[in-house]
């Protein structure tokens, strides 16, 4: 007798990978606790786009502090931030940015710097590519500090935060700390080597800043629990002087350790594996377009299909709209409706 | 010459004032109109194209009109004048809900002018369509400007007054810079019906409970404009 005799057939490779189709492995996830009982926000790096469209359309309390404009098309809603995440704050590719947008809603705005410019306009350096640049200044510093409001709104009403790891690689302001969603110079400001810098960070770093994440949510939602989830689309380049597929092995390879370490290490912190349910060699890349790097729809199905397997909500799906802008009759449009009507009839004026 | 009004429903105080007009001035021109329907309906897909023909699809603009050239009103000398892509009150309801980020207000949420642009393109983007496929059948047209708003309407009251300006004067700027752009000809409104970028109450519409529309005094007015440009087309 020794250990794995007691251990359930999940744990064993040759009955839950080998002798199975890939679509037919079971029991990726295990839930820690309910999510159902209170708001839920979403976050993180591009591939939490999925699942804060899945969670909002799912029936879930899904919290949208920055609802898009009804009479918006659609796609153009994500050009402008909207319909991604809880709140307009666009990927959010570091746990030290996450940290410090936490921080900065609560009021800490010794990360904050003037709005780049960018073309003919101004973009905030920590959401630059939000929306199109705005044309002056005070209307990002206006935008930001509303944006704001609306983020630490979300943390307050989030029982459930739910965070994709994305990058390890993150450009930083060597004076403030600030850690950037992009590096300057891609999307607006200039790259200056004297103030910005990057960093790579390691297992100890992001550890650091997702412990000081997880202490500041808990200060200020008591009752917080924290889903983590990592990213399975690779760097789209790497900063380093590695091969791209190998920064992308050790981002990936940070991310999910220090996500696993806090799961163990916290009650309230689950870890949900995207990652392995996408990249892991059993899946044999069937989830990735032809470019290795975007996921397919069929693998973001399959993700989200494990994530409600374990996760249902308490009400049904209902698309949510701010009420007073659902368009209907009115009393003017019945106004409209006679004028045409007295004037179809009387065509010769 | 002939005269073909056609649009939303600030066709009708149009034609009926410029009919008027042409009346009381003896002016030799016949004018015939038709509706294409509430705004509403223009902000979403309304027609196909062919080589000659713009057909009408949407059910609720088939019932003024099927096609253009409408080939029982179309003649050599017909202008088009249409009312179109001007009518900013169907989009003043934004400002229930949200309002501009340098207007702003703690009931709203906030949006920037490229936010509301992608708003007014997307409703208008039919309208401007059919002015193009007009312009691609070589039919002659003139596009008169709406009415401002009414400071006293609902449009107005209640909501962030100055969210309501900018909505009004940013769709007709560029709305009037599209036709610009297309070279399409455009009858502005006369500064004297204006103060304060709200449209006079003396021009507003007697109908109870009208709260956007002007009277035929506002085509009464503008007609010798309208006729101007459309002389302009036909020389």
């Amino acid at each position: 007798m020794h250990p794995y005799k007691l251990q359930p057939s999940k744990a064993r490779w040759r009955e839950t990978v080998s002798l199975k189709h890939p679509l037919d492995i079971a029991e990726w996830y295990e839930r820690k606790f309910q999510i159902s009982d209170g708001g839920i926000a979403a976050g993180g790096s591009c591939f939490a786009q999925h699942i804060g469209t899945h969670l909002r359309t799912s029936g879930f309390n899904f919290i949208d502090r920055e609802p898009a404009p009804p009479w918006m098309g659609f796609a153009e809603t994500q050009k402008f931030g909207y319909n991604l995440y809880s709140a307009r704050f666009g990927n959010i590719y570091s746990p030290r940015q996450l940290f410090q947008l936490l921080r900065r809603s609560m009021g800490d705005r010794s990360f904050d710097e003037r709005p780049w410019r960018h073309g003919m306009g101004f973009v905030d350096p920590f959401r630059p590519t939000i929306e199109p640049p705005l044309s002056t200044e005070d209307e990002v510093l206006i935008s930001r500090e509303l944006h704001l409001q609306h983020v630490a709104a979300m943390f307050k009403n989030a029982k459930t935060f739910i965070f994709t790891l994305g990058l390890t690689e993150t450009w930083t302001n060597r004076k403030t700390g600030a850690a950037y969603p992009v590096c300057p110079g891609v999307s607006g400001g200039s790259y200056d080597s004297d103030i910005h810098k990057l960093q790579n960070f390691d297992f100890t770093d992001v550890v650091a800043d997702l412990e000081k994440f997880i202490s500041e949510f808990k200060s200020v939602r008591k009752d917080g629990q924290i889903i983590f989830t990592v990213s399975p689309v690779p760097l789209v380049a790497t900063a380093t002087q590695n091969n791209v597929v190998v920064a992308t092995t050790y981002s990936k390879s940070v991310l999910r350790a220090a996500a696993g370490h806090l799961a163990e290490r916290h009650p309230f912190v689950d870890y949900f594996p995207s990652y392995e349910i996408i990249s892991s060699t059993p899946m044999k890349s069937m989830f990735f377009e032809p470019d290795m790097r975007s996921v397919n729809k069929n693998g973001v199905s399959h993700v989200m299909s494990h994530f409600f397997s374990q996760h249902q909500p308490t009400k049904p799906a209902a698309e949510q709209k701010p009420s007073e802008m659902k368009e209907t009759v009115t009393r003017t449009d019945l106004i409209c409706d006679e004028m045409l009507l007295e004037l179809a009839e009387n065509s010769k004026v | 010459m002939k005269l073909f009004f056609i649009g939303d429903s600030h066709i009708a105080p149009l034609a009926k004032g410029t009919g008027q007009y042409i009346t009381d001035h003896n002016v030799g021109v016949s004018i015939s109109a038709r509706p294409l329907g509430s705004q509403r309906y223009l902000c979403e897909p309304f027609f196909s194209i062919s080589d000659q023909e713009i057909t009408f699809t949407n059910p609720n603009v088939t019932k003024y009109i099927r096609a253009l050239p409408a080939n029982d009103l179309h003649t050599a000398d017909t202008v088009y004048v249409m009312s179109l892509g001007f009518h900013t009150a169907h989009f003043s309801w934004i400002s229930k809900t949200f309002c501009h980020l340098l207007t702003r207000d703690s009931e709203r949420w906030a949006l920037s002018t490229s936010a509301f642009d992608a708003i007014f393109e997307e409703k208008q983007k039919f309208q401007k369509n059919l002015l193009r496929a007009m312009k691609g059948l070589s039919l002659k047209v003139v596009v008169v400007e709406t009415p401002r708003l009414f400071e006293s309407s609902d449009y107005v009251v209640g909501r962030n007054a100055a969210t309501v300006k900018f909505i009004d004067n940013r769709v007709r700027e560029t709305f009037s810079d599209f036709l610009i752009s297309e070279n399409i000809k455009c009858v502005r409104l006369k500064p004297s019906m204006i103060e304060d970028e709200f449209m006079l109450p003396e021009y507003r519409s007697a109908t109870i409970g009208d709260q956007h529309h002007a009277s035929s005094r506002l085509g009464y007015e503008l007609a010798s404009e309208i006729l101007k440009e459309a002389r302009s087309m036909l020389a």
